[in-house]
């Protein structure tokens, strides 16, 4: 299974391809460089019950962790909140996207638009077009998936994996988070 | 209004006072005054006429385009890369070119039904009269078409009257697709005006079609009580000659019942059909059975039930020739726009096609005569019938075949990444090599029949087959039934309805339209239909999704149209009929506000939606909307201001009209009795719009449903409906109810507890209902004149 390849074959994604995560260490300089990050969880999250354990964990570490705040799509938001989880807001998917792509917006806390969004959860086809959408629409945004599909429209995007190969990337990950903002919080409790 | 054809060729006339030579005169058409209203300001309107209406509403509803690519490849200057604000060498942007796109999509779509429209009339005038009259519902009817009386500004009487309807239809369809071309239209708002054109003209084109073919054929007359059609594969006897009719254009069908009646056939054949020529012929005769959805055709054909197959037009699949030689059923084609690759036997002895038929000299015919499509299809299922039945035809494989198949499967993923729907197939072949076919079997329930995953698989299992073999049991029983299309609405049901609905105290209509490209299954669309007649919403329904409500039923064995009365009132599932029957749905809307509210319909165009779009809660829920028809019928209703709400897949349109409630700038109406600026707010919050599961749907129609006009009665229903949906299936209270409440007396009684506290903390601004319009036309002087 090529990574590097759109997961519906016919999803080509034009003249710009994603990068490939390769490591956690990319993903982790990429959201400790955004000075206003944002997560969004479709609703496949919580259907694709073989991920949902770890998708939920790992946004509850980089919202613990790196205060980034979480929006999500769709119904799913009651479910979310029953396992713990501190949502922030609620937009249908295309409403998220249309607020995305005004400069104006002023964001769920006021500070404006986001510099960077991971996004987590959508089947392939509408996450393709929501991927499409804010590259054409919110070009100063970057946008990095963090499902275990390649989606070029995202700047960074996982290459196609299995579900497996995915949660062991994705426990690194949160790993990583972890390990880093413990050292952080030692680092300041030294200071 | 008459198209005369009068034409006075005088070659020389000599008289006292002088002489006359080659006088030529010719009279197409008399415009006589039979109707008494006044004429409106914008009959048989251009396509910049209702710009500004437009505009109006497209600054409310900015399109948000989701490109599906970045380039644009429709000349030779190009590929030309698009995205990141480049421009291609004509000079066009992203934006432009997805709403060019969008307006292709609308024209093809507007194009066909108005094509099939002048093809229907064009029969039926050579079958039965130019001067046959116009009945949609009798003495039920008066506004017997709404649409055409609204845009084109004439009271049609006759199917001849249609033809003038017809010439505006095609010459405007030809302009918005010139505007298409490289170095025309540029910009995205005027893209976007002409896509609703594209889709008003759509309207026009369904209604003619519909109220010529329901007049013509005797098709069900705005009846509510409109027969009990058997639906599903389990309804079919494959002991007898079996013919499938697939597609839209219903002649053709109908001359193979007529054949069978006047040959004493009748009984002794099945005659069943998928998509909209099955709605349409068992408008014509109830004994006719529906097979199901578009997504259908692989399963039913592969079954090896049908002993042939006649395809007309749209949704028909391209592969069919190959399907049906598959399983040694011969194919009639019988349209201009399907030919099939077939020889043209129209003006053949019936007796040489039936016999080139069957002998399988030839695997189909294009036969464009559709008598003759009656008597051979008639007499080759008969004989085809004859033959196949000694030996199994199907390409089903048998439960041991699967297991076998099922074993040779790699699980190298290529069938999930071609799945629309992303099926774990991989997984489920896996069990079914193990012996346990019920995970293939669950996702028959979710497949759309697209066939992709064939294709793909590289070590040649046919997996559609294959889910339809592991599910046999589920597909025997698929024993259901449908209410015939009625057709339109009455005119008493509007002046029963119209009150209730315009003041909010009917929280909505809600129409389940489209086509079957469903993201989880058909069962969805009869969950959200069902839901909405149980809270006394008019669930109203057509085509695909009309089939799709049809597959299911309750804890006491009832498909939704046992369970549900079919008048257009209050706790309703109404099936109008097929593709061009959603007219009717429309035409309730336009006829609400002719004649509940008594506002002039002729060619009255930008009132009457004006009137619509602030008072009717209406929406549109194409929850499987696949095809170009689609998009045409959905721009049909966002030009009258109706909201469209599609499933996952309809974000493939490459455009939203998305409204921002956090503006509240955009949310002001006129009061038409003071001429002052209003807040309404966000109602409805948006004209376009994809949802991501059928919860988040069903949350938002509730929503699209609220409307400026609502009384506080009203709105405190609506939106006991809005608050109860969200609590329900998201879990939590919706974050935007102050948005909607102008008073206290519009807060759901029940809720006041609850809601009163959130409501103080948002600030509850009290705000007066206004009589609501975005026209400063419809603000009255003091004098009491508009």
């Amino acid at each position: 299974m090529p990574a590097q390849e759109a997961w519906i074959r016919s999803e080509m994604g034009g003249t710009r391809q994603a990068l490939v995560i390769t490591k956690p260490d990319v993903l982790i300089s990429l959201i400790k460089k955004a000075k206003h990050p944002l997560i969004i969880i479709g609703h496949e999250s919580l259907t694709d019950s073989s991920r949902t354990d770890v998708i939920i964990r790992l946004v509850s570490v980089l919202h613990e962790s790196l205060n980034i705040p979480i929006i999500c799509t769709s119904h799913i938001a009651g479910q979310l909140l029953s396992r713990g989880l501190d949502v922030s807001g609620v937009y249908g998917s295309m409403e998220i996207l249309d607020r995305l792509r005004d400069p104006t917006w002023e964001g769920l806390d006021g500070n404006g638009q986001y510099d960077l969004v991971c996004i987590i959860g959508f089947s392939y086809a509408l996450g393709s077009l929501l991927f499409s959408g804010l590259k054409q629409n919110a070009p100063q945004t970057k946008i990095i998936s963090l499902d275990p599909r390649y989606y070029p429209h995202a700047h960074w995007s996982y290459g196609n994996m299995k579900h497996i190969t995915w949660k062991e990337e994705t426990e690194r990950l949160i790993d990583h988070i972890q390990s880093e903002h413990m050292h952080q919080g030692e680092e300041k409790a030294h200071v | 209004m008459n198209r005369k054809n009068i034409h006075i060729r005088v070659s020389e006339a000599k008289s006292s006072t002088g002489s006359v030579k080659d006088l030529d005169i010719q009279i197409g058409t008399i415009k006589g005054e039979q109707w008494d209203e006044k004429e409106g300001p914008t009959p048989f309107p251009d396509h910049t006429a209702l710009r500004n209406w437009d505009r109006m509403l497209l600054t409310r509803y900015k399109p948000l385009y989701i490109p599906f690519c970045d380039l644009c490849c429709l000349c030779t200057y190009g590929k030309c890369d698009l995205s990141g604000g480049k421009r291609g060498a004509c000079g066009i942007g992203m934006e432009a070119q997805q709403s060019r796109i969008v307006l292709l999509a609308a024209c093809i779509g507007a194009a066909t039904h108005i094509s099939h429209g002048r093809h229907l009339v064009h029969h039926l005038i050579h079958i039965k009269g130019r001067r046959t009259p116009l009945d949609v519902g009798g003495l039920n009817v008066d506004v017997e078409a709404p649409m055409i009386r609204l845009v084109c500004g004439i009271k049609p009487q006759t199917l001849g009257d249609l033809e003038i309807v017809l010439d505006y239809l095609e010459s405007q369809v030809t302009e918005l697709l010139a505007a298409a071309h490289t170095g025309q239209e540029s910009d995205p708002l005027d893209f976007e005006s002409k896509v609703f054109h594209a889709g008003m003209l759509d309207h026009v084109g369904l209604e003619l079609a519909d109220i010529a073919q329901i007049s013509a054929f005797n098709l069900p007359k705005a009846d509510p009580d409109a027969a009990l059609i058997d639906l599903g594969l389990g309804t079919i006897d494959p002991e007898k000659p079996v013919i499938l009719v697939i597609g839209h254009n219903v002649p053709p069908a109908i001359d193979i019942i007529n054949y069978s009646r006047n040959h004493g056939l009748a009984g002794t054949i099945e005659v069943t059909g998928i998509c909209c020529t099955a709605i349409d012929l068992t408008r014509y005769d109830p004994s006719a059975k529906i097979v199901g959805p578009i997504s259908w055709q692989l399963r039913y054909i592969r079954s090896g039930i049908p002993d042939l197959i006649v395809v007309d037009e749209q949704c028909v699949r391209a592969d069919l020739l190959i399907e049906a030689g598959n399983i040694q059923s011969p194919l009639i084609a019988t349209s201009s726009k399907n030919c099939a690759g077939l020889a043209d036997r129209t003006d053949d002895d019936p007796d040489a096609i039936v016999a080139d038929l069957i002998s399988g000299t030839v695997p189909g015919v294009l036969i464009l005569d559709s008598q003759k499509v009656g008597e051979v299809a008639v007499r080759a299922a008969i004989q085809s019938h004859a033959i196949r039945k000694k030996k199994k035809q199907g390409v089903i494989p048998t439960s041991e075949e699967l297991i076998e198949l099922a074993k040779r499967c790699g699980g190298c993923m290529e069938c999930t990444r071609a799945c629309p729907n992303e099926t774990p197939l991989p997984d489920a072949m896996k069990q079914a090599a193990g012996g346990d076919l019920s995970h293939l079997a669950a996702i028959y329930e979710r497949c759309i029949g697209c066939g992709r995953c064939d294709d793909v698989c590289n070590k040649g299992i046919p997996i559609h087959s294959s889910l339809v073999a592991a599910a046999q049991e589920r597909v025997c029983e698929e024993k259901y039934t449908v209410r015939a299309g009625r057709g339109a609405i009455q005119d008493i049901e509007i002046r029963e309805v119209g009150g209730p609905i315009v003041l909010g105290e009917i929280p909505g209509v809600v129409a389940f339209v489209g086509c079957a490209n469903f993201p989880n299954g058909a069962s969805e669309v009869a969950e959200m239909a069902r839901e909405f007649a149980k809270r006394r919403y008019i669930s109203v329904a057509s085509g695909c999704s009309a089939m799709a409500i049809g597959m299911y039923r309750n804890e006491d064995g009832q498909t939704p149209y046992e369970e549900f009365h079919g008048r257009f009132d209050a706790g309703g599932i109404v099936n109008v009929g097929s593709c061009v029957s959603n007219v009717h749905i429309a035409g309730a809307a336009i006829k609400i506000a002719s004649i509940f509210a008594k506002r002039p319909l002729r060619g009255n165009y930008e009132e009457i939606a004006d009137y619509v779009y602030n008072r009717v809660g209406a929406v549109g829920v194409a929850w499987g909307a696949m095809s170009q028809k689609a998009a045409a019928i959905a721009a049909g209703f966002w030009r009258l201001g109706i909201p469209v709400i599609v499933g996952p897949h309809g974000a493939k349109y490459r455009r939203m009209l998305l409204g921002r409630k956090d503006h509240e700038d955009d949310w002001y109406v006129y009061d038409s009795r003071s001429g002052e600026k209003v807040l309404v707010g966000p109602v409805p919050e948006h004209l376009f719009v994809t949802a991501e599961t059928k919860e988040e749907a069903m949350v938002l129609i509730a929503k699209l449903c609220m409307r400026p006009n609502d009384t506080s009665r009203g709105r405190s229903m609506k939106l006991t409906h809005y608050i109860d949906l969200y609590q329900r299936l998201y879990g939590i209270l919706p974050d935007d109810i102050h948005l909607f409440i102008r008073s206290q007396a519009d807060i759901p009684i029940t809720m006041k507890e609850e809601l009163l506290p959130l409501l103080a903390e948002k600030g509850l601004k009290e705000r007066p209902i206004p009589d609501p319009t975005l026209l400063k036309s419809q603000i009255r002087t003091r004098k009491g004149g508009v």
